[in-house]
């Protein structure tokens, strides 16, 4: 029974578990389950999850982000291949996946929606969870996982720890903490598991906080300081039957963050979550049931009262939030049936107060009160054929509306002809086909086809007069704009031999309606010093390629090396270049076993990128070569054991940005850093 | 938690605010307040309007009362006549329509353009002219006109032939919204001190302007002749604060004037 339980927590986080017994199905599932398989992006970092041999991974990359207890989410996500961060400041940077910016992926944390409440795009959800809650994080490039969500880009899934049961292990505990020198960083971290028959309690707080922080060459990005406090609770209740009750709470308070490329920074950003979990393993036909009920907010006000009076040239209010409730229901059936019911309903207000020295103050509403009430079901099917063949299909369908409750917004609209007071109703349909095959024992070739549809953004929809400090333009939502849709088709290959593993992706996407922002030239701006209004269109068709390739060699039983290069091309409907398109970026990192020490030397190396997108605002990006150095120890001691993560980044104190960074501000330059934690046995 | 069912009691509110301001402003529009009365020992006369009597376009409704039997007069012809008594002069001031006969409601509706608020320089009287079957009656109502907290009235001379004097009433918005406004001004001109007639043919053009952060709206439609030198528009706020809504009138093509209306709302 203990271990039974013990086992499902386990294979809940690995997917749908089959009960064939082909050979073939199960060296799918073996593959799928090792945690160096970057195929599938899923990283694991519960050291409770995973058992020790393959925790200890070999692949310097998931070496990397499981030894350094106190990486942050940004740098965690960051060496996802395919993930790039977009970079406002030090904190709370928006992931970018192949090119494609929040407005294109799903993000769920523990299949929970949360939405940001900043109109500029200063909370990104994944700002408010930290790797220490994170069991592990799942990246689907690509909307090749329609169960997932509505995208045309794809779905970051962070799944968060759960309390564990381990009659072995009544107590786990760990406590670390991180100095960097590049923002003088102190970060502390505590982790506590606790379990007596059928309870079991997880707790963790997580202190960070920086100072301005010291471009390559040694100059000081004034507003890039930071602090925050997570923290979180979760509790699970064993029944009988193999069933499971969960409460989970989590909590964060980012406060006092600056965001150099941006004209405010923010006084506080605040996260509360809370959810409500069942889980069944069997019931009758249908396996792994889970309901689970949740609610969350957002609470965020920007601030200018610490820049130069010069820099502010009015001051201002923009404080804004988000309440999401929602709950899904799923099972699988015959084991290779999938299904999911989903609902949720999310508000958001956010508002604008602007004081001039003479003359009263300026009151308007960013979002109006937005609504939306979203109800999906889903399909996802597995299915083995001859052998050596795997079939994957999905199918989601979404019916959602949206419309703003505020009178006030309803007169701003009616400014522009507009109104938002009736929902605005859509329909998306989600679906994807893959075929995976197994070709001799040594390759392995993935081939999916998928149509995504989104709902646009609450700016694209109902956002009214947001500077973009990037562009340069107030941009203004059009409450009919239409939803995005994108055909997708990719291909991956990988071949291994014994000691040599080496995947290839290529990929092309094709939008239709692709949703940007087009200047309208008879508009004038609101913001002081902006260049005009672009409002938020359907512009027709847009094109994404590009590809990732990765190689991880055993050079020798104690040398592995990983190489991983990216690159993406995308045009618009005027043929003109996207934007937030990665150059060709290869990342060469060997991890050297010595005297119980693991020593991880890196190179990067990023082409320039000219190909800009000037609607957008670009700024061409020069190349640069990075150099870090990381080493690991782990010493064991009689009550747990004590791991150390140190090493230089940015050895070289290069100047860079990179093309994803707003406002040319220039990444960390050289770095000492040293992370110690103590975990017991 | 607690936030959360703070804002949502908040937002309530805001509604339940706004339900109610709709129905009061809609209650102050029908609630008329007397303002000035006169009479004449057999008549009076009851001005009623629904702010104090200023300087700007007043709707006026009037009540005469038969103090015989105090009995409502209601089959008269009312004739008006402001006038402004100064120390070396009296003079008058545009009104839309000189005669009024009883109004579906019971009143006597006149729209009057006070020019000047009462004060040291002089004092305004209203004539009324109460014919019934053939007999006049006149009756003298002095009235307190006051200079409204936000300009009402621009006058100016004309830029084109640089003697015409030119009378600009702001008759909308009167209680200015974010969002889409009515905008509606009359025009006058001063031909003599008793006679200023309404200027019909003119255009306009609109520039609402946002002084302290230097930009406008979009949307706008220029007033356009609607009658009687009655001019209809639209005007766009798109948020709180000091706005300017910057007029140019042209008469002929050529422009005459530019008044500049500013208005202040939360």
């Amino acid at each position: 029974m203990k271990l039974r339980i013990t086992l499902f927590l386990l294979v809940g986080l690995y997917g749908s578990v089959f009960s064939q017994e082909e050979t073939v199905y199960k060296a799918w599932q073996d593959s799928i389950k090792n945690p160096d398989y970057i195929m599938k992006n899923i990283l694991y970092l519960d050291e409770m999850d995973v058992v020790e041999s393959q925790y200890e991974s070999n692949n310097p990359l998931v070496a990397q982000v499981r030894k350094d207890k106190s990486m942050a989410t940004d740098d965690l996500l960051h060496c996802l291949p395919g993930v790039n961060m977009m970079r406002r400041g030090n904190f709370a940077s928006e992931p970018i996946l192949r090119g494609l910016s929040s407005e294109r992926y799903v993000v769920s944390i523990d299949g929970m929606r949360l939405f940001g409440a900043c109109t500029d795009k200063m909370d990104p959800a994944s700002s408010y969870i930290e790797p220490n809650n994170l069991a592990n994080i799942d990246i689907n490039l690509g909307n090749d996982e329609a169960i997932d969500g509505a995208s045309t880009g794809g779905c970051v899934s962070f799944n968060l720890k759960t309390p564990k049961f381990n009659a072995n292990k009544r107590v786990f505990a760990r406590v670390g903490m991180k100095y960097n020198t590049v923002a003088k960083g102190f970060d502390q971290l505590v982790d506590l598991n606790l379990n007596k028959n059928n309870l079991a309690i997880r707790s963790s707080f997580v202190h960070r906080k920086a100072q301005n922080y010291k471009a390559g060459g040694g100059n000081e990005v004034r507003y890039s300081q930071f602090e925050k406090y997570n923290y979180s609770f979760a509790m699970s209740y064993r029944l009988p039957h193999d069933q499971l009750l969960s409460f989970t709470f989590l909590g964060d308070d980012a406060i006092d963050v600056g965001y150099p490329a941006l004209p405010m920074d923010v006084s506080f950003a605040k996260a509360k979550m809370f959810s409500l979990n069942y889980y069944r393993m069997n019931l009758g036909k249908l396996k792994e049931v889970e309901i689970k009920a949740y609610h969350n907010f957002v609470d965020h006000a920007m601030d200018d009262t610490k820049r130069d009076a010069a820099d502010v040239p009015m001051h201002m209010d923009m404080p804004g939030n988000t309440y999401t409730s929602g709950f899904y229901a799923q099972a699988n059936l015959l084991d290779s049936l999938k299904a999911k019911i989903e609902y949720y309903n999310t508000f958001a207000h956010a508002e604008m107060t602007m004081y001039p020295d003479v003359g009263s103050p300026m009151y308007m509403l960013t979002y109006p009160d937005v609504v939306r009430n979203s109800a999906s079901i889903s399909l996802d099917y597995n299915k083995i054929f001859l052998k050596r063949n795997l079939l994957k299909m999905g199918f989601r369908y979404e019916k959602a509306a949206t419309f703003i409750i505020s009178d006030f917004g309803e007169q701003q609209l009616n400014v522009f002809n507009m109104s938002g007071k009736d929902p605005k109703k859509m329909d998306l349909i989600n679906a994807n086909v893959s075929i995976s095959r197994k070709i001799k024992k040594s390759t392995e070739l993935k081939l999916t086809t998928s149509y995504g549809q989104r709902l646009p953004t609450t700016s694209e929809q109902f956002g009214f007069y947001l500077y973009n400090r990037q562009n340069g333009y107030d941009f203004v939502g059009d409450p009919d704009i239409k939803k995005e849709g994108a055909w997708q088709n990719q291909l991956m290959a990988v071949w291994h031999k014994k000691k040599i593993r080496t995947h290839v992706a290529v990929f092309h996407y094709q939008f239709h309606d692709y949703i940007m922002g087009i200047y309208a030239s008879n508009y004038s701006n609101m913001t002081i010093g902006a260049k005009g209004v672009m409002f938020y269109e359907n512009t027709g068709k847009a094109s994404l390629m590009g590809g990732e390739w990765s190689l991880m060699s055993d050079i020798t039983k104690t040398t592995h090396l990983m190489s991983t290069a990216t690159y993406s091309y995308g045009y618009d409907f005027e043929n003109d270049p996207l934007p937030l398109i990665p150059p060709l970026k290869i990342t060469n990192s060997i991890s050297q076993k010595w005297k119980g020490f693991m020593i991880q030397p890196e190179v990067i190396w990023s082409s320039a990128q000219n190909n800009i997108s000037a609607k957008f605002g670009e700024l061409s990006t020069k190349s640069f070569l990075l150099m870090n150095l990381r080493l690991y120890k782990t010493f064991q001691l009689k009550q747990g054991a004590i791991e150390m993560s140190t090493g230089i980044e940015n050895i070289a104190d290069t100047n860079y940005r990179e093309h994803f960074d707003w406002g040319n501000i220039p990444r960390l330059g050289r770095n000492f850093f040293m992370n110690l934690s103590w975990r017991m046995k | 938690m607690k936030k959360y069912i703070y804002t949502l009691s908040v937002v309530t509110l805001v509604f339940f605010f706004m339900s109610c301001t709709d129905k009061i402003e809609t209650l102050v529009e029908e609630n008329l307040v007397e303002v000035a009365t006169g009479d004449n020992g057999e008549i009076a006369v009851e001005v009623q309007a629904t702010t104090d009597l200023f300087v700007g376009f007043n709707s006026l409704k009037i009540e005469v009362t038969n103090l015989t039997d105090n009995t409502s007069i209601n089959d008269a012809t009312v004739t008006i006549m402001p006038m402004m008594h100064m120390m070396t002069m009296s003079h008058s001031c545009p009104v839309d329509n000189k005669t009024a006969t009883l109004s579906e409601k019971g009143t006597y509706n006149f729209d009057v353009v006070f020019v000047m608020p009462s004060g040291d320089m002089g004092y305004w009287e209203v004539t009324f002219k109460v014919e019934v079957g053939g007999q006049i009656q006149e009756v003298i109502v002095p009235v307190t006109v006051v200079q409204p907290e936000e300009t009402k009235l621009i006058s100016f001379v004309s830029e084109f032939d640089q003697t015409t004097k030119y009378f600009v009433a702001l008759i909308d918005p009167k209680s200015p919204q974010v969002g889409e406004n009515d905008l509606e001004v009359s025009v006058y001109k001063k031909a003599s001190m008793m006679d200023w007639p309404s200027v019909e043919g003119l255009s306009f053009e609109l520039e609402p302007w946002m002084t302290s952060m230097d930009h406008g709206s979009p949307n706008n439609i220029a007033p356009v002749a609607i009658g009687n030198g009655h001019y209809k528009g639209k005007v766009n706020f798109t948020m709180t604060g000091d706005w300017e809504m910057r007029l140019t009138i042209k008469e002929n093509s050529n422009v005459i004037g530019t008044p500049v209306f500013t208005t202040v709302f939360q």
